[in-house]
């Protein structure tokens, strides 16, 4: 590490505090942004993730940092990395929305699609605890006509 | 607990983006008002291959056509008047409807775009090739491009029972016929665009070829035979068709589709056959022994042929690789199983096209489907459900939004 290694401190919306090499944070467009507009203090607020949320983020951010690792292992790391229950998938896809960090983004939202996949509209619901919100009359309109129905 | 019926819309935009098959995005927007909301034709990714829906024959006092997704086993739906009581051929996801009174016309089923075509009467010497029933006079349609993209195209035909081949370009007020110089008589099954070239087949297995460039030009076009299929003269073909798989031609053989005495104790649907003894009577002395109920019919066996094209000569193969065939009243088509989810490679999947036999029941055609193993010979259905009709049974449709 150079001698010019600078850390930011990120505050979460419950007030946790993690100290984390600028190099590193800068993964976030949005902090990325702060950082080069010069309006980063001593701490940088994230109101809208929780240190869970955060935590995630990190270990995702710190591993592929790493020098010399392999295709292989980030591919199992990502793999591992989203095989999450859906309520940490939720917080970590609007965290990464927040952030602005594209490549958890769109990890993420492939995660979602991939657990869509193959399944009918009741069993997506309840993969996500949806509540369905059609009325009847409306679910009978989309079943009467849903090939290439839309608009 | 989190919300999703709730997220930002961008982002259900992007997840939406990551589902490739219309089957998964129709769910995707059935499951809440807000996913719903941005499950649009044009937030979808569509630049996918995609493996053909079955088109099941028209219901009684329906308008809405179904279709049935091989990837899901899903029934989609779709309101589709204009090809009511109308025989539907198909070339890239466009439907050539033909009705009872002769008139054609392109039409897109999921945009319900038509385009009107000249009435079959205009194609030449058409009194002298009437046919009956008129919505068979027109044997199969392939389009050299997809209307839905550009407006430089050719819709090619098979015309006037068998005999002949026509184009129609945009604007033409009638049909062109391909006045084939050095061939005799050929009744033709299918043929396919290839290198600026018209590849057809005929029924009795051979494969002739003539110049795009030409056909389109004032002279006479040269056509000439290139091959011939390789088969025992006690093994013709009863039907046979053409299509391109990754960059080569392939010949494919269809056996079963002819009505045949029963001799095995087969077990499907019973059907009423329309009397045809008095047909059969013209044409030879009728056995005493003959009835309906001793005749039958249904696929038996595909052979595939690859035609190398240098070589001149087409070889038998059982072996397709990563593709599987899509045949019937559709443009023959290959696919790529790998890249279509609820697809077998080697596989054919066959729809009832044969309209000389379907013709004789008074419920129309559509059991005679299924998939066909290569590798095996072995057919298993694809359809589970009964689906028949005496102007369109069942048929594959690209599924295109546009």
């Amino acid at each position: 590490m150079s001698s010019s290694t600078k850390f930011l401190t990120l505050k979460t919306c419950d007030d946790k505090k993690f100290v984390l090499d600028e190099a590193i944070a800068v993964r976030s467009q949005t902090i990325k942004n702060m950082v080069e507009d010069d309006c980063v203090s001593n701490v940088i607020p994230l109101p809208n993730v929780n240190s869970k949320t955060m935590t995630k983020v990190i270990e995702y951010w710190k591993k592929h940092s790493e020098e010399g690792v392999s295709k292989d292992v980030l591919m199992d790391f990502d793999k591992a990395f989203v095989k999450v229950h859906h309520s940490i998938l939720h917080a970590l896809i609007l965290a990464a929305n927040f952030l602005n960090d594209k490549e958890i983004l769109d990890m993420m939202c492939q995660e979602v699609a991939d657990r869509i996949k193959g399944k009918t509209p009741e069993e997506i619901r309840k993969e996500f605890d949806i509540k369905n919100d059609f009325t009847p009359e409306e679910e009978e309109e989309i079943r009467k006509e849903n090939a290439w129905a839309f608009e | 607990m989190p919300d999703w019926s709730e997220i930002p819309l961008d982002l259900l935009v992007s997840i939406g983006r990551c589902l490739n098959l219309i089957e998964d995005y129709l769910n995707f927007g059935s499951v809440c008002k807000s996913w719903h909301s941005v499950a649009t034709k044009n937030n979808f990714n569509n630049d996918l291959c995609r493996a053909p829906w079955l088109m099941l024959a028209e219901e009684e006092d329906n308008e809405v056509r179904k279709f049935f997704s091989l990837y899901n086993g899903m029934i989609l739906n779709k309101r589709i008047p204009k090809a009511s009581r109308k025989r539907c051929l198909e070339s890239m996801g466009w439907l050539i409807t033909v009705g009872e009174e002769g008139e054609i016309s392109l039409l897109h089923p999921f945009s319900g775009v038509q385009i009107e075509l000249p009435h079959q009467n205009t194609t030449v010497d058409y009194l002298n090739h009437e046919i009956d029933p008129r919505t068979c006079f027109i044997g199969k349609a392939i389009l050299s491009a997809s209307p839905s993209h550009t407006s430089d195209y050719l819709l090619m035909v098979i015309d006037g029972n068998q005999r002949f081949l026509s184009f129609w370009r945009p604007g033409d007020i009638r049909w062109t016929r391909v006045k084939c110089e050095g061939i005799k008589y050929c009744s033709f099954t299918d043929m396919i665009f290839f290198n600026d070239q018209i590849y057809s087949v005929d029924y009795s297995g051979c494969l002739l070829v003539c110049d795009v460039a030409d056909v389109v030009g004032p002279e006479l076009t040269k056509c000439h035979i290139l091959a011939q299929i390789p088969t025992e003269p006690q093994d013709m073909p009863e039907h046979v068709y053409i299509l391109e798989s990754l960059g080569s031609l392939f010949v494919i053989a269809r056996y079963g589709v002819q009505l045949r005495l029963v001799q095995d104790d087969c077990d499907r649907v019973p059907l009423t056959i329309i009397p045809i003894i008095q047909i059969i009577q013209e044409e030879e002395e009728i056995r005493e022994d003959m009835v309906c109920e001793d005749i039958t019919y249904g696929t038996t066996n595909f052979r595939v042929f690859q035609v190398d094209l240098a070589a001149v000569k087409m070889t038998e193969t059982r072996e397709l690789g990563d593709a599987a065939f899509f045949l019937g009243a559709n443009a023959s088509l290959s696919v790529q199983a790998s890249r279509c989810p609820g697809i077998k490679p080697n596989h054919i999947y066959f729809t009832e096209d044969f309209y000389e036999t379907y013709l004789s029941y008074e419920e129309g055609g559509g059991l005679d489907m299924g998939v066909f193993n290569l590798a095996d010979g072995s057919i298993q259905p694809h359809y589970n459900g009964v689906s028949l009709s005496r102007f369109c049974p069942p048929t594959w449709v690209t599924p295109t939004p546009y």
